[in-house]
């Protein structure tokens, strides 16, 4: 059966973005942006954060960024580090304070001339009371500047969901899963502003075609029947489990693919996907 | 896109509600609506590691879930030193009902309160969420009679099966078995098991199993359903503060609840299962049979007028102090960070 929308997704609309607004940021803009994504990853993996954290905190900053703009500002990297840390315990993942301003303080500075290995703010020093407070102050400033909107969906479970629904055998599950989900930690680095442009469940759609397509595994694309006599039990095109528009899955694909070149944006594969939308129609 | 909203001097407070764990619960007059809301002031100032968990807990829970028997939390705002939870204003809680002895609740009325509270746990776990404080003082009545679950600063997300969870969690009076043994493990049933308290209570009167210690609070459990066995509870004793009580017979309910229908003693003992996988749903709670028979559910409006016959919302709106509520700034106004830490941002 498809899936039908929530309040809390409606909620969700409101943080997304037309792409005009997105094309109006400029290209240094984004570019740091993608600078501090990475620098939430790094953190998180030094942190040993799970990765939905990590990627929780750069949804926070991207949108942080729309609303404020991040590029000019000396306090970026608080802001960031705060986002990480409120990712940590909106997300139910607590890590202590000291730690989280041990490893964005080292891994900040690190390859600097005078800490190439980055500083390390030990607790109790003046140093770490001052980055302590930058951080809680950032923290502050981040949910206000959100208007306190920390609910948001991330598009991790629909993904596992739409490869149990799609895929036939266990290790075809695991295969859509895992590619959909390797893809989606690239695309919180390199294109942060997918996540405030699309819905997490179009994503997910979007991703677990995407992992099909390069294992050519194929997916139900219209309503098939697997049971005559059992109308309910029938197994839904892919993009009308979580309803999502072809022509918006199509954009997606285009980003995603913009972000592999050359490696993955072969003419075969955006053949691929383009075949699949010609058949479709 | 979103706009910034600007609540400059947007709530008059009147007065003080109450004060909890984590802040201040004031009356408030919202300008703009012209409502009367309740704000929930979350101190910051000493807390070490930054905004309070408990806080984003609840703000977080209450934007994904929204139902009428959940308290509906209209706006967050920050001022200079804490976060402001604006809330839909109520006019008294359950167990002020429950103690004020001039309300004399029918069967009717304590179905209709206990239809209310099913409800609004059966969204929660719905949406996988274990409350874990269910008690008489978190379920407030609004002014249309409606009872909602309030303090969401306990609760937390079931979806992991494996995953272990505190066990120091639910008031003690209200608190199930499972966790009285230290059980990291467990599920919706620690809700059920307080929601059986709670119809309980508003039968007797007064708290079923009031005890002053853990120990005392297993003893009574036992002095009022027997101790369990190993059929009716597997596992029980590997869990791990599992103690052993002396085994006790299990008294007839009815010796207690004199008044109670035998559908009501039914719903009571299937809430109060020593098993928690036995333990009844919230969902299949409301369809039980207690909730079919006559005397039907009553609506809030009725639930409403019950609550006014008494003393305790006699006087309740006079006499109040106008002042404004400390709201924040404008939005876009940025902040700066000085390269040492030296100026904090404003909040």
């Amino acid at each position: 059966m498809a899936q039908t929308t929530t309040s809390s997704e409606n909620r969700q609309s409101l943080w997304l973005f037309s792409a005009e607004e997105i094309a109006s940021i400029p290209p240094y803009e984004k570019q740091f942006v993608r600078k501090l994504a990475a620098y939430i990853i790094v953190c998180s993996e030094m942190l040993s954060l799970p990765l939905p954290v990590a990627h929780y905190a750069v949804v926070l900053l991207t949108r942080y960024d729309m609303l404020y703009d991040l590029e000019p500002r000396t306090e970026a990297p608080y802001i960031a580090a705060a986002c990480l840390f409120l990712a940590c315990k909106v997300q139910e993942t607590h890590k202590r304070l000291r730690d989280v301003v041990f490893w964005t303080v080292r891994v900040r500075t690190r390859k600097s001339r005078d800490y190439p290995g980055g500083e390390e703010v030990v607790e109790g020093s003046v140093r770490y009371v001052e980055e302590k407070e930058n951080l809680l102050s950032a923290e502050r400033d981040v949910l206000r500047c959100l208007h306190f909107d920390i609910f948001l969906e991330t598009p991790h479970s629909s993904i596992v969901q739409l490869a149990k629904i799609y895929g036939d055998t266990r290790e075809n599950q695991r295969m859509l899963a895992q590619f959909a989900l390797n893809v989606l930690h690239d695309t919180y680095v390199s294109i942060p502003f997918l996540h405030i442009r699309y819905r997490a469940k179009e994503i997910a759609t979007a991703l677990v075609a995407f992992a099909a397509a390069m294992y050519d595994y194929p997916l139900p694309d219209r309503t098939t029947e697997n049971d005559q006599s059992d109308k309910d039990n029938r197994l839904v095109a892919f993009h009308e489990y979580f309803q999502v528009n072809r022509i918006v899955l199509n954009e997606i694909w285009k980003r995603v693919l913009d972000c592999y070149e050359p490696e993955y944006s072969s003419e075969e594969k955006t053949n691929s996907l383009s075949k699949e939308e010609e058949k479709h129609q | 896109m979103l706009q910034a909203n600007h609540r400059v001097k947007r709530y008059q407070k009147e007065k003080v509600l109450g004060e909890g764990t984590f802040g201040i619960v004031n009356k408030a007059k919202d300008t703009k609506t012209g409502q009367y809301v309740a704000i929930k002031k979350v101190r910051m100032g000493n807390s070490k590691d930054g905004v309070a968990i408990p806080a984003l807990r609840e703000i977080k829970i209450l934007q994904d879930v929204r139902h009428e028997n959940l308290i509906n939390l209209l706006d967050v705002f920050g001022t200079s030193s804490n976060i402001n939870l604006v809330f839909d204003y109520c006019i008294a809680d359950l167990e002020q009902i429950i103690k004020d002895k001039t309300i004399a609740l029918s069967t009717a009325e304590v179905k209709g309160a206990l239809k209310m509270i099913l409800c609004g746990v059966a969204k929660l776990h719905d949406h996988w969420v274990l409350h874990r404080d269910l008690k008489p003082s978190n379920i407030l009545m609004d002014t249309q009679g409606v009872l909602k679950l309030t303090d969401f600063g306990l609760s937390k997300l079931f979806a992991s099966p494996d995953r272990k969870y505190t066990n120091q969690v639910v008031t003690r009076w209200y608190r199930a078995p499972e966790l009285l043994f230290g059980a990291t493990q467990y599920g919706t049933g620690i809700d059920m098991w307080s929601v059986g308290c709670i119809f309980a209570e508003l039968m007797l009167r007064q708290p079923y199993f009031p005890g002053d210690s853990d120990i005392d609070q297993l003893s009574k459990i036992y002095s009022a359903l027997g101790t369990p066995t190993e059929e009716e509870w597997p596992g029980v004793a590997a869990l791990p503060a599992y103690v052993e009580f002396t085994p006790k017979p299990r008294p007839p309910m009815r010796l207690t609840f004199t008044a109670a229908s035998d559908e009501a003693l039914d719903l009571l003992n299937q809430f109060l299962l020593f098993d928690p996988c036995k333990r009844i749903s919230a969902h299949d709670a409301l369809n039980h049979p207690y909730f079919k028979k006559a005397p039907l559910p009553c609506s809030p409006n009725q639930f409403l007028e019950k609550v006014r016959s008494g003393r305790l919302l006699l006087g309740s709106d006079s006499h109040h102090v106008v002042s404004q509520v400390e709201t924040d700034d404008h939005l876009s106004k940025r902040r700066r960070y000085s390269d040492f830490g030296k100026r904090r941002l404003e909040f």
